[in-house]
C-alpha cells in the first residue's frame, strides 16, 4: 500500500439492500491525484462517491482512510435554496466544518477572502447567490467545499448546468488544486479525463462494473489495475 | 377628529408604541418567514390560534394566552410535519389551519352568556391595545432582535442549505424548531393589534417590498421594519381620520404600496 494514500479502495463492491450495483472497484487517492470516475448515468459512480464520503458502507472489499481524513464535497444538485437572500461570501464562509462559532473569526474571514480571490469572485462576493451567473455560483460552491481545507475534494458532475466557458473556468480551478489536496471528479465526459485527470476509473452500463482503468500521470501507486 | 388631538389619549400613545414594536417584530420575523417560503405555514399558525382563543373564552382564561399556546403547538406540528411527518407539508398546514378555526368556533358557541366581539380578533384594533400588550410586545421585540443577532449564522446557514448545514456541524432542525416557536410567539402577540386575518399582511408585504430593493437577510429585516412602520403609521392615522378599522386600513395601505413598487420596479 502507498503510504501517501489518503484513501484506498480495495476490491470494493457497493449497492443497496445487499445487492451490488458496482463491483471490484480499486483505487488510491493521494494529494497529487486528480481521479475521474467516468461513466454513463446509472453506472454506479455516485454509489462509489457515497462510500468515499463515508455515508454508505461497502458490501465487500476494504476502504482504508488516512487518520483524520477530511473530505469536501460539491454535490451534483445543490440542496440549497438559491433564492434565499445570502451573499456569495456568506455561502463560502458556511463551508467551515471545523468551527460552529456564532461569530466568524478573523482567520475564517481571511480564508474566505483568499478563496474569493482564488476563484475570481471579488466582484460578486457581496452579491446574493441567486443573482450571480451559473459559473460564478458553482465556483462559490466549490469555494464552500474548500473552506474547511479538506484532504480530498469530491465533485459530482460539477459542470452539469454550465456553458462551455464556465466549464473551462471551473476545470482550471480544479487543476490548480493538484498537490494541495486529492481531487475525485465524477463525470460522464471522457474528454475531461483526458484533459485534467491523472487517473481514471471507468464504469460501464448497465453491468455497473468498472471496465477499464487508466493512469495518465507518473503516479504508479495511485491506481490499482482494474482492466480485465 | 383632528390630528392634534391624536396623541392626547393614552390609547393612541399605546397604539403608536405598538406600531413601532410591531414593525420591529414583523421586520425580523417576517423576513425569516418570507425568505424561507413559510408564508402559508405562517397563515396556518395564525388561524389555528383561533382555537386557543375559543378555548380560553370557554374556560374564562386570557384569550391572548390561548392564542399563544395554540400557535406554538401548531408551529411545532408544522415544523415536525415538514421534516419527518408522513403527511404532506401543505396538507398538514391546511388541516391544522381549519382544525384550529373549528375548535375556536365550537368553543365560542358553547361559551355561556355574552358572545365576545369576534371582529376584534378577526381584524384587530390597534386602539384597543393595553399597557400589558405593550409590555408583552416589548419583550418579544427584544427577544427576536437578540436571537436574530446572536444566532444569525446558524439561522442563515440552516435556512439556505439545511443539508449542508448539518454536514458542517450546525443543528438545522433545532434552529428551525426554535425559530418556529419565535414565529408563533410573534404572530400570536400581534393578533390583538392587527387581527388573525390581517396579521399576515404585516409579516409578508413589507418583506416583499424590501426584497425588491435589498438582497441580504439583515438588510431585508431592516428595510421591511421601516416599510412596516411607515405603512402601519400611515394606516393608523388614516383609520383615525376616516374612522375606519385600523387593521384593514393598514393592510390596504401595505397592499397598495406593494402594487406600486411592483409596477415601477422590475
Amino acid at each position: 500500500m502507498n503510504k501517501d494514500a489518503l484513501i484506498t479502495f480495495h476490491d470494493v463492491s457497493a449497492g443497496y439492500d445487499g445487492k451490488a450495483v458496482v463491483s471490484h472497484v480499486s483505487f488510491e487517492v493521494t494529494r497529487d491525484s486528480i481521479l475521474t470516475l467516468e461513466g454513463p448515468n446509472g453506472s454506479g459512480k455516485t454509489t462509489i462517491v457515497k462510500v468515499l464520503l463515508g455515508i454508505m458502507a461497502p458490501l465487500h472489499g476494504h476502504v482504508i482512510r488516512a487518520q483524520g481524513l477530511s473530505v469536501g464535497y460539491l454535490p451534483q444538485i445543490t440542496t440549497a435554496d438559491l433564492d434565499f437572500p445570502i451573499t456569495v461570501a456568506d455561502v463560502i464562509m458556511m463551508g467551515d466544518t471545523r468551527s460552529t462559532k456564532l461569530f466568524p473569526s478573523r482567520g475564517q474571514c481571511q480564508k474566505a477572502g483568499e478563496l474569493i480571490r482564488f476563484a475570481g469572485l471579488e466582484s460578486v462576493a457581496q452579491k446574493p447567490i441567486g443573482r450571480v451567473s451559473g459559473g460564478q455560483r458553482q465556483r462559490a460552491l466549490l469555494c464552500r467545499a474548500l473552506m474547511s481545507s479538506p484532504d480530498i475534494l469530491v465533485l459530482d458532475e460539477p459542470v452539469t448546468y454550465l456553458d462551455h466557458d464556465s466549464e473551462e473556468g471551473l476545470y482550471t480551478l480544479i487543476a490548480k488544486l493538484k498537490g494541495i489536496m486529492g481531487v475525485v471528479l465524477v463525470t460522464h465526459d471522457h474528454s475531461v479525463s483526458e484533459s485534467i485527470a491523472t487517473h481514471s476509473v471507468c464504469f460501464s452500463h448497465p453491468s455497473a462494473r468498472p471496465v477499464s482503468a487508466r493512469g495518465f500521470g507518473a503516479l504508479p501507486h495511485v491506481f490499482l489495475g482494474l482492466a480485465e | 377628529m383632528d390630528l392634534s388631538s391624536f396623541l392626547s389619549f393614552s390609547f393612541t400613545r399605546y397604539a403608536l408604541v405598538s406600531v413601532v414594536l410591531l414593525s420591529v417584530i414583523s421586520g425580523v420575523v417576517g423576513s425569516y418567514i418570507v425568505s424561507r417560503r413559510m408564508v402559508f405555514a405562517a397563515g396556518g399558525i395564525t388561524h389555528a390560534s383561533f382555537g386557543g382563543i375559543g378555548l380560553a373564552y370557554f374556560f374564562g382564561l386570557n384569550p391572548t394566552l390561548g392564542a399563544l399556546v395554540f400557535s406554538v403547538v401548531t408551529a411545532l406540528c408544522v415544523n415536525w410535519a415538514s421534516s419527518r411527518g408522513r403527511v404532506r407539508h401543505d396538507s398538514a398546514i391546511a388541516m391544522l389551519w381549519s382544525l384550529g378555526m373549528a375548535i375556536g368556533v365550537i368553543f365560542l358557541s358553547l361559551s355561556p352568556g355574552y358572545a365576545p366581539n369576534l371582529m376584534g380578533f378577526m381584524f384587530g384594533d390597534l386602539l384597543a391595545v393595553s399597557l400589558a400588550d405593550v409590555v408583552a410586545n416589548s419583550v418579544t421585540a427584544f427577544v427576536v432582535v437578540l436571537c436574530a443577532i446572536i444566532f444569525y449564522r446558524p439561522l442563515l446557514y440552516s435556512s439556505f442549505d439545511p443539508v449542508y448545514a448539518r454536514l458542517a456541524g450546525w443543528r438545522p432542525s433545532l434552529v428551525s424548531a426554535v425559530a418556529a416557536v419565535l414565529v408563533a410567539l410573534s404572530i400570536s402577540l400581534s393578533i390583538k393589534a392587527v387581527g388573525i386575518i390581517l396579521v399576515l399582511s404585516v409579516f409578508s408585504i413589507p418583506q416583499a417590498i424590501a426584497m425588491s430593493f435589498v438582497y441580504t437577510l439583515p438588510r431585508v429585516m431592516l428595510l421591511s421594519s421601516i416599510v412596516a412602520f411607515i405603512g402601519c403609521l400611515l394606516g393608523l392615522v388614516l383609520s383615525f381620520v376616516l374612522d375606519l378599522p385600523s387593521g384593514a386600513v393598514i393592510t390596504a395601505v401595505l397592499s397598495l404600496s406593494l402594487l406600486l413598487v411592483k409596477l415601477f420596479r422590475r
